[in-house]
């Protein structure tokens, strides 16, 4: 413990300012409205965020990213990779000052092993929030009836009454016929979602 | 400090002792409301760098948007103490953080904020916006002017006051840190129930001040910034 030296990390507090987001997008199938689309099927996956009363949350800054169609995840290391799906960011951060989120995407691919992932991944996506309070909360949302939940490491790693609480349910689809997927992220409560440590050392 | 009762129904699950539970501060009322109960769960190695950002794509930026000391070039500086705020961004080995995204927050000389969302009566300076950023350079280095924030009372009922501080994230690659900085010997520092919780951890939050000697600047702060523990980078090696 002696040797650590890393900044501390903060609570974001109630003041960050919406428009740091930029372009930064909460339609990541829209690529900057040029015409192309990456592959894959558009999907909403939205939520509320609830504190222990059952009141939302207001205002949290969500960050998530996710693979592309393929399961190819774009970083650093896979900028060339030729199976990279070249319209899909796969990163999305929006302000989300009503106490629910919601993201239009891709239906990520399941995860092949790869250099990013050495084990196979059910679709996920990995959600960060900001919110006054407490520090960055992490965690990962999975589709509700995907087989590959099934042998998923993180799902896996959950005793089995915790998974269901990252499953994301299928709704009926919204007036433009696009599937709807629904999951609400609970803090300091007796069905509570299970958050992760994310310290890597 | 343990003012958390696990209810028993959370026996069955497999929670370890050794697991980081996050920790509410005293009175800290947005806190009670919101932190999650349980300890924070271990990611298998296999799920590891799932959980790591990748930001591929940062925000060109205007000219002047690191001198929150203007509401934009050539426009009159706000009131109060001019700070110049410097230093680097480095991993836990001391590698500068090259591109990286630095987004500055913070109150104005009377500790308030221009956000819609706060509540203070204070009185808004016309000068000031509070609102900045700044891209690392190839050393990892950063640098933006602001005002002095003032401190703020944020519990009316006890009398509890907020120090100084400037709201800070980092960002790019898969660098990503929310922090604050505080000011050295505020005395507010030793009833922030948040600065609290960072027990000696805390010195590390603490700028470091000197007479400034650039032009339009009243103090030069040296922050360095050390992108690690829960944030590391992993896919930039």
């Amino acid at each position: 413990m002696e040797t650590e030296n890393y900044t501390c990390e903060d609570t974001v507090g109630p003041y960050y300012a919406p428009a740091f987001l930029d372009d930064d997008r909460q339609n990541l199938t829209n690529f900057y409205d040029y015409l192309v689309r990456p592959k894959g099927d558009v999907i909403i996956v939205q939520g509320a965020i609830l504190d222990r009363d059952g009141n939302p949350v207001k205002p949290v800054l969500v960050e998530a990213w996710q693979a592309d169609a393929n399961g190819r995840r774009r970083t650093s290391a896979t900028l060339e990779d030729a199976d990279l799906d070249p319209w899909f960011d796969g990163y999305s951060r929006h302000y989300c000052d009503d106490g629910t989120f919601e993201l239009t995407t891709i239906m990520p691919g399941a995860v092949p092993p790869c250099r990013e992932s050495p084990s196979a991944r059910a679709p996920y996506i990995t959600l960060n929030l900001y919110m006054d309070g407490t520090e960055r909360l992490a965690t990962q949302i999975f589709f509700e009836g995907r087989p590959e939940n099934e042998s998923d490491p993180l799902l896996l790693s959950l005793p089995e009454p915790l998974r269901p609480r990252l499953l994301a349910r299928r709704m009926p689809d919204n007036s433009d016929g696009v599937p709807v997927y629904r999951i609400d992220l609970k803090l300091r409560c007796a069905d509570e979602t299970p958050f992760f440590e994310d310290r890597f050392g | 400090m343990e003012n958390r009762v696990l209810p028993n129904f959370d026996l069955q699950f497999d929670e370890q002792p050794d697991w980081r539970r996050l920790e509410v501060g005293e009175t800290d009322l947005s806190a009670e409301a919101r932190v999650p109960l349980r300890s924070l769960r271990p990611i298998p190695e296999a799920a590891r760098t799932s959980f790591a950002p990748s930001v591929t794509r940062l925000p060109g930026l205007r000219a002047g948007e690191n001198d929150l000391t203007r509401i934009a070039p050539g426009r009159p500086q706000a009131e109060g103490v001019k700070l110049l705020v410097s230093g680097s961004i480095t991993d836990e080995n001391g590698r500068p953080l090259r591109g990286v995204l630095l987004e500055v927050w913070n109150a104005n000389k009377w500790g308030r904020y221009t956000h819609k969302d706060d509540p203070a009566v204070q009185q808004l300076d016309p000068n000031f916006l509070g609102y900045g950023r700044v891209l690392t350079d190839d050393d990892g280095r950063y640098s933006f002017a602001t005002i002095r924030p003032g401190s703020y009372l944020v519990r009316p009922e006890i009398d509890r006051w907020r120090p100084s501080h400037i709201h800070l994230s980092v960002r790019g690659g898969s660098s990503r840190l929310m922090t604050q900085m505080y000011f050295p010997n505020d005395p507010l520092l030793d009833i922030d129930p948040g600065f609290q919780l960072f027990g000696a951890a805390g010195a590390r939050q603490i700028g470091a001040e000197s007479v400034s000697r650039t032009e339009g600047i009243d103090t030069d702060i040296r922050f360095d910034i050390v992108i690690g523990g829960r944030n590391p980078t992993i896919f930039e090696d």
